[in-house]
């Protein structure tokens, strides 16, 4: 009997965690020529965490980097956990940003240490991250967690979907697109506190 | 018993960084048929340097001729150090120009040209609306700011400004971080990376 022939394309269907373009992602599929990835809170770094100050008063959730080689289009959902008991209050909105490294032995900052106000609208110029390779995945004041009525703690989700866009530079017409190998994201909520009641995780798909 | 048969298009599954195709990128990938490349600062030229004055008084860093075939997408980031007080910087603005084959000398600026930029009297694409400023430096400090910027193909039937459709899929393509006519300190040094993917 011939040996047995291998499917055209075959490679579609098979799963790519070994491989070096799929490094950290926690499900990594090709389907019909498309390339989709998952990352769960796990992968992200954002886990149930706490929003934390930067040292520079910005308050935020950093994501590990993630390779996102191949990867286009992505959707983010935001988890919000409160334990307060009773009636969760409302969070201050956050923008979802996304951060791009020069080389991988480049240590970006989380926060505009070094910069000033930049030239941009009044939305992005609040959280100063754009001196920071930063691009704001959505566009106006960012999403805000509403208080919720229940009497015991809650869950909460936004998700945030974005494609390449025409043309962009930084805020002022974000044009996200998640290409490269290292990609993180931050949660950030500007300078304003947030309750150590309420924890965070981030879960991102992309695809081609 | 006869050889294997290999599957028609598991190449896609391989990093082809040896084939001509893709020459001068640091790294090359082709996931599923999607092709990714990345080419750091030392890859594009633009690697921790001043700018420069062409004749015509344009100031900015160009860099090398990168292939980049195959990709669409695009996304850039800009450093910008200064080992003193860094200043605000006049604003930029980067700039995509093709050659139409490699032997062609592509000219860096309008010196044909008028106005301030002007720079697609050249051939050159804006690859943002607007223009993006370093912003000074607080407290005297030595530091590095970062610039992202990102696009994709739209489907505006693109001239150079104000309709923008830049798309990038050829084989000699350079990048431009042009500051128009306006100085530039040479203690700011900028460095570029691009990712690409179709």
């Amino acid at each position: 009997m011939a040996d047995a022939i291998i499917p055209i394309n075959q490679q579609n269907s098979f799963p790519l965690v070994s491989v070096s373009g799929a490094q950290q992602a926690t499900d990594v599929r090709i389907v019909g020529g498309m390339v989709v990835k998952y990352w769960g809170p796990a992968a992200t770094g954002i886990s149930g965490t706490l929003a934390t100050d930067d040292g520079n008063g910005h308050i935020c959730c950093v994501s590990n980097y993630l390779d996102m080689t191949g990867c286009s289009n992505a959707a983010a959902e935001v988890r919000r956990v409160s334990t307060v008991n009773p009636g969760p209050l409302a969070v201050t909105p956050f923008l979802l940003q996304m951060q791009y490294r020069l080389l991988k032995a480049t240590v970006m900052p989380t926060s505009n240490l070094l910069g000033g106000a930049p030239p941009v609208p009044p939305s992005v110029t609040e959280l100063h991250l754009l001196q920071c390779g930063m691009v704001p995945l959505q566009t106006g004041a960012g999403f805000a967690f509403a208080a919720s009525p229940g009497t015991n703690g809650c869950t909460e989700y936004a998700l945030i979907p974005w494609g390449p866009s025409a043309a962009g530079t930084s805020g002022a017409n974000p044009s996200p697109v998640a290409i490269g190998s290292d990609v993180r994201f931050i949660i950030s909520f500007g300078s304003i506190a947030v309750a150590a009641t309420d924890s965070f995780s981030l879960s991102i798909w992309g695809s081609s | 018993m006869a050889e294997p048969i290999i599957p028609i298009n598991q190449q896609d599954s391989f990093p082809i960084l040896s084939v001509v195709g893709a020459q001068s990128a640091d790294d090359v990938r082709i996931l599923g048929g999607t092709v990714t490349k990345y080419w750091g600062p030392a890859t594009t030229g633009v690697s921790g340097i001043p700018v420069t004055t062409d004749p015509a008084g344009h100031v900015f860093c160009a860099s090398r001729y990168l292939n980049l075939e195959g990709c669409s997408v695009i996304g850039a980031l800009i450093s910008r150090f200064n080992a003193g007080a860094g200043g605000a910087l006049p604003a930029l603005q980067l700039w995509m120009q093709y050659r139409l084959d490699k032997a062609t000398v592509m000219p860096t600026s309008n010196a044909l040209g008028g106005g301030s930029i002007n720079l697609d009297q050249c051939g050159m694409v804006a690859v943002h609306s607007g223009l993006f400023a370093f912003a000074a430096t607080p407290g005297g400090l030595a530091g590095t700011e970062y610039a992202l910027i990102t696009w994709g193909p739209s489907t505006d039937v693109g001239i150079s400004p104000p309709e923008i459709s830049p798309t990038t899929l050829f084989s000699d393509v350079r990048f431009f971080i042009s500051f128009s006519t306006n100085p530039v300190a040479a203690a700011n040094l900028f460095s570029l990376s691009i990712w690409g993917s179709s």
